[in-house]
């Protein structure tokens, strides 16, 4: 048999087999009323000329927020020297955790050999202050994020279940530890689609920490598209020559050459759709036009040449240097400006299992200036009230110290338990604090938040349901948040 | 035991003589119509069966009634006609069979038969969907929730949990049908409470009864409501389970002191929009008519399920055709969120802007508008946000801006109104938020990189020329040679440098507006004099792969201990030999050490040089003592030892390990490593 055949066959198998169970009438009447029985290819994966279709063609409830931006922070930035104040670690300073505040919780393997926990504090290397009307703390690590706490909603009660690198920053990405399934990015391309014709709906931007320059590798599954058609994937803009890989044309060819080429190409194409009406074939041929216009847009989005000196000096000196976090923070705001629907920045280097007072150091010099920045550029612009911004890496850091405590230096282990991370724009309340926890820093008391709520109100303020965005794969129907996830009303203004 | 379920197929027992009692009304009506067939034999049966039936209706509705907790009125008269309706059946069956009686009162008790049980079906009715059930239509009915201007004014009982209660309990709860003995379609009822005790008892110190019952496992037995009844929401289990926490209160306020975070933002549902829209009759745009617009380069976002009100965006139009103003127009109270950026605005837009009564927010980012432009914004009275950003309003504007009620926010960075004019804006308006521009103030000007040595050797053979880099432009950079700190009165640094001789190069950056950069210093060493041969006083370890051949082959060694160039020592101190082809007039040693103290390698305590004329007698010329300091990563340096100039031809360069590793270290008391690539002589 001819193997297309049997592919669509296949394919079908199960579509036949669920129509006919509700009725072969009703298989019988779509075939009277002339539907094609067969046809697929109308579940949001269609481009036409105006860029990416959305499955959804309308919103569950009004939006209040058009786009994101994530800013991750990889490796797991650690809580306790940056957000959430906690002076007993220093009054118990080198004394064990007790049992009863670890309560018999599973550590990594990377600590929970030690003799001993001794309890650290941010002491007096990182002093804590009290910022905005909120009060919210900051230790002088952050001194430009503090500065804008009156706009930012500070969540001290994040919670994960996954407590190391891999399946944690997969969990947050895809609402599962276990790899294979859509990244956040790619549910909402799949579920809006795009709003700028000739740039994908979620674009993707890398850098590498100063404070631990190697740490955690990232990989391209974390902006996967998963089940979803690959049209939703996360699209990497690198610093390098060609901001795209295989974008450009190959030497020789000019532009004219290139539409010649894909036109031919479309007309084949064509032929080939019209014969077998694949689906696949579509949306590779829109594949092909939306590549040939990002030749354009790309270059354009990516030259940051001609942004004015005091936007340098307001994202900070890192920011003429491409590649780096504060240069990314500004082709994030480039490319919300043009209307990307979800921008994710990945910052690696987080992970501070020793040496930490000196990595963190090198780390939030890295993001704070360029992550306020941004903030306050994208207000100044008018662009925060419907543009949501995040901070926030994959866990916490434990409030004892990893290795051995000296005078200066010690390290952390991960911390699923709590963790902060914070917002900004996009209809979330701003000068806000939410969650505590306890005295020790390591359980949460009040308000807490998991990553699925975390998932679910992202997608509430874009206007969607996060029970109701789903796609059926092998027999049932997926989503973001799995089977879970309460959006947190508490934080929406 | 199945006759403990007998009662309960009561509802199943009386649909049955309802069904035949029909049946042979039409039997009988036919049979009147057309004489010659003989239904008779047919409608007797019929008449029997409806009679049996009825009677087992009758016995599993006196059990059921046994149970209780029906409202004892209703119950009375059902069955009271419940009876009635059964003698009558018998009536009938016996009537039917005498031919006298027959003719005349058949017909009669027939009727009487069906007035009878639609009584009894009412009653029945009644007294499971209660006394409004048929009256009421639920369709096209909107959810009928209180809607006030703010949540203050909200009554906790009548506004909020009595529509709850009425919405999901009291189809059995109500009093005509006391399930349990609870009625809560009263005030009185919810006081009294039920079998089990009222809805505020608590069952432990967090939940109440009713929270309790609500909060089991769906197919618990006690869960309310009962399987197949919808189930609640989780908002509305937030909202009973904090009403009846609280001591029971009939007028009380949703609003006090105590009132959660959680449970206010639920209850913001009940809020208007205190906007002035005007969305009546408004239909949410189809699907069409959105693809129709995007023909038009006008893109449609935001639309919804729940508002016909969306976000249109029609950015970088050189100009606004009249298609596109026409069919703006057909959608302009649709328009809730308007964006124009970058496009060029004519008369003929402004003109019908007064019409877009639901506008919210206007973008109007880039474009040409112009003060007198924002006469027209005048009656838009849902206008909130107005973003005027990179546009050419003036302070002109400002008399405009002050007509707009509704205002709140108002974006006029890069616009050419001046500080005057917007104090003078707040003045009059206190509330508007102004949006000017980052606050200078907290993003102060801040310092600059350092500049980026490009070139990664330091030797070199008879001169080398310096590459930088400095991403921002006109940067100006200054340099020293002599190991100083430079400053702005040193020499510039210009496309590049060449040294000829060993030297310290220091940089630093300057701009205007900027703060200077940190300075950078790198040592770059000429190769002046070749050794000859070396012979060390003891082997390095071998596993690391460095050699005498290695110590002086004038070649830099990458920052990894493993790269098999570094010669390395644990636990003891290395001396070597140096000779030279010939006596050489020298001043100075270069020791290339690296660092990497997590893999227990440290730089040298000291380093000692030793010159001899004979290779016999060695004299002491300079120790260089060094610190030892914790630090990051991999580092690794040219230790410069300096001497009065003297000819020599031997040289001894003793290396002093520090042997333990420091009490900072997290193996203190190790054996620690010195690790050493290349010894230069100049």
């Amino acid at each position: 048999m001819n193997p297309f055949e049997e592919r669509s066959l296949q394919l079908n198998r199960r579509a036949f087999l669920g129509k006919s169970a509700i009725g072969i009438g009703t298989a019988a009447l779509s075939g009277l009323l002339g539907m094609s029985f067969f046809s697929k290819g109308k579940d949001g994966i269609i481009t036409e000329n105006k860029g990416i279709k959305g499955v959804l063609n309308k919103l569950h409830h009004p939006a209040q927020a058009k786009r994101v931006i994530y800013l991750f922070q990889s490796g797991g930035p650690s809580q306790l020297e940056l957000f959430d104040y906690k002076p007993l670690l220093d009054k118990r300073r080198g004394t064990n955790l007790p049992s009863s505040i670890r309560n018999g919780q599973r550590l990594t393997g990377m600590s929970s050999g030690q003799e001993s926990f001794p309890l650290v504090g941010s002491g007096k290397m990182f002093p804590f202050k009290q910022y905005g009307q909120s009060g919210a703390w900051f230790s002088d690590l952050l001194p430009y994020t503090s500065k804008i706490a009156d706009d930012l909603c500070v969540v001290r009660s994040m919670y994960t279940e996954a407590i190391n690198h891999d399946p944690a920053i997969t969990f947050f990405q895809t609402g599962s530890q276990q790899p294979g399934r859509p990244s956040m990015g790619a549910w909402m391309s799949y579920g809006m689609g795009s709003e700028n014709e000739d740039l994908p709906a979620f674009t993707v931007l890398l850098s590498r920490g100063t404070g631990r320059p190697q740490g955690q590798p990232l990989y391209s599954r974390l902006w996967g598209n998963g089940f979803l058609h690959s049209l939703h994937q996360g699209v990497q803009f690198r610093s390098a020559k060609d901001p795209v890989l295989y974008l450009n044309d190959p030497a020789g060819i000019n532009r004219v050459n290139r539409r010649k080429m894909l036109d031919y190409l479309d007309a084949l194409n064509n032929k080939q759709y019209q014969e077998y009406g694949d689906p696949e074939i579509a949306s590779r041929m829109a594949q092909y036009e939306m590549a040939y216009r990002m030749q354009n847009s790309v270059p354009d989005v990516m030259s940051i040449d001609d942004e004015p000196d005091y936007i340098y000096q307001m994202y900070g000196p890192d920011s003429t240097r491409p590649g780096s976090y504060a240069a990314n923070c500004i082709l994030a705001r480039r490319l919300a400006e043009k209307g990307v629907r979800f921008i994710q920045l990945y910052h690696m280097g987080w992970d501070a299992h020793f040496d930490l007072p000196s990595q963190i150091k090198g780390q939030a010099k890295d993001v704070d200036q360029a992550s306020a920045a941004l903030v306050m550029d994208l207000k100044q612009r008018g662009l925060l009230d419907d543009t949501l911004v995040i901070w926030g890496g994959e866990f916490g850091r434990t409030n004892y110290s990893q290795g051995t405590l000296s005078q200066t230096n010690y390290g952390r282990d991960h911390h699923p338990r709590c963790f902060t991370i914070w917002m900004a724009g996009g209809g979330i309340k701003p000068g806000m604090v939410y969650g505590e926890t306890d005295e020790f820093g390591y359980n949460i008391t009040k308000n807490p938040v998991h990553v699925h709520d975390f998932q679910a109100t992202i997608l509430h303020q874009m206007g969607i349901d996060h029970e109701k965005l789903v796609y059926k794969h092998q027999g049932r129907r997926f989503r973001l948040t799995d089977v879970e996830g309460h959006v947190v009303n508490d934080i929406i203004s | 035991m199945w006759f403990i379920y007998f009662h309960k197929l009561h509802p199943l027992f009386v649909h049955l003589p309802i069904g035949i009692l029909f049946f042979v009304g039409i039997l009988m009506f036919v049979n009147r119509k057309n004489k010659r067939i003989q239904y008779r034999q047919s409608i007797y049966l019929g008449l029997m069966m409806c009679f049996a039936t009825a009677v087992f209706s009758v016995a599993s509705g006196w059990f059921l009634a046994q149970e209780g907790s029906y409202d004892v009125d209703t119950l009375w008269w059902h069955k009271v006609l419940g009876f009635s309706t059964t003698s009558t059946l018998l009536l009938l069956v016996i009537t039917y069979k005498s031919k006298k009686l027959h003719a005349m009162i058949t017909p009669i008790l027939f009727l009487a038969a069906i007035g009878l049980m639609v009584g009894t079906g009412h009653h029945g009715g009644v007294l499971t969907h209660g006394a409004d059930f048929l009256f009421k239509s639920n369709i096209g009915k909107k959810k009928e929730i209180k809607q006030v201007q703010s949540i203050n004014e909200l009554v906790a009982y009548t506004d909020v949990v009595k529509p709850i209660l009425n919405k999901h309990c009291t189809s059995c709860h109500r009093t005509s049908k006391k399930k349990g003995e609870l009625d809560l379609s009263t005030w009185d009822g919810i006081i009294k409470g039920g079998n089990s005790g009222s809805l505020f008892d608590r069952v432990n110190n967090e939940l109440s009864l009713l929270s309790y019952r609500i909060h089991l496992p769906l197919d618990d037995e006690l869960h309310m409501p009962p399987k197949g009844k919808s189930v609640l929401t989780e908002e509305i289990i937030a909202i009973l389970d904090w009403w009846t926490r609280l001591d029971p209160c009939k007028d009380c306020f949703v609003v006090s002191k105590e009132t959660p975070d959680s449970i206010q933002s639920v209850l913001k549902k009940y809020t208007k929009n205190q906007t002035n829209l005007d969305t009546a009759n408004l239909k949410i745009l189809t699907n069409k008519a959105v693809n129709k617009l995007l023909d038009l380069d006008i893109r449609v976002t935001g639309i919804n399920n729940v508002s016909p009100l969306v976000s249109i965006s029609l950015k970088n139009q050189p100009s606004i055709s009249k298609k596109q103003l026409k069919a703006l127009r057909q959608i302009n109270r649709n328009i809730k969120e308007l964006d124009l950026s970058d496009s060029q605005l004519s008369n003929a837009f402004f003109r019908q802007l007064k019409e877009y009564k639901n506008l919210n927010k206007i973008r109007l980012t880039g474009t040409n508008i112009t003060d007198e432009d924002l006469k027209s914004f005048n009656g838009l009275m849902a206008l909130k946000t107005l973003n005027l950003y990179k546009t050419g309003i003036t302070n002109d504007a400002i008399k405009f801006l002050k007509q707009l009620s509704g205002l709140e926010n108002l974006y006029v960075w890069q616009t050419k109104i001046d500080q005057k004019g917007i104090q003078q804006l707040q003045n009059d308006k206190p509330k508007l938020n102004i949006i000017t521009g980052i606050d200078k103030k907290v993003f102060k000007s801040s310092a600059l990189n350092p500049p980026v040595i490009v070139n990664k050797q330091r030797l070199f053979e008879d001169s080398i020329s310096i590459e930088i880099q400095q991403n921002i432009q006109g940067t100006k950079v200054y340099y020293t040679l002599d190991g100083s700190i430079p400053d702005s009165t040193d020499l510039v640094f210009g496309e590049s440098l060449v040294l000829h001789d060993t030297s310290p190069l220091s940089l630093i950056a300057y701009k205007q507006g900027w703060q200077k950069s940190e300075p950078i210093k790198k040592q770059f060493i000429k190769k002046t004099q070749k050794v000859n041969s070396v012979t060390l006083s003891s082997k390095p370890a071998a596993q690391y792969g460095g050699n005498e051949e290695k110590l002086i082959d004038q070649k830099e060694s990458i920052l990894d201990f493993k790269s098999g160039d570094w010669l390395a020592y644990q636990g003891e101190h290395m001396t070597s030999f140096l000779h030279l082809s010939k006596p050489e007039e020298i001043n100075r040693v270069f020791v290339s050490c690296l660092s990497d103290t997590r893999s227990w390698i440290f730089y040298p305590a000291s380093i000692m040089v030793s010159l001899s004329s004979d290779g016999n007698q060695y004299k002491k010329v300079n120790k260089l003592d060094i610190d030892i300091i914790e630090h990051k990563g991999v580092q690794q340096n040219y230790f410069e030892i300096t001497f009065p100039k003297q000819k020599a031809q031997y040289l001894k360069i003793d290396i002093e390990n520090i042997l333990k590793n420091p009490s900072w270290h997290e193996s203190p008391g190790g054996d620690s490593w010195v690790f050493v690539d290349e010894i230069l002589v100049n």
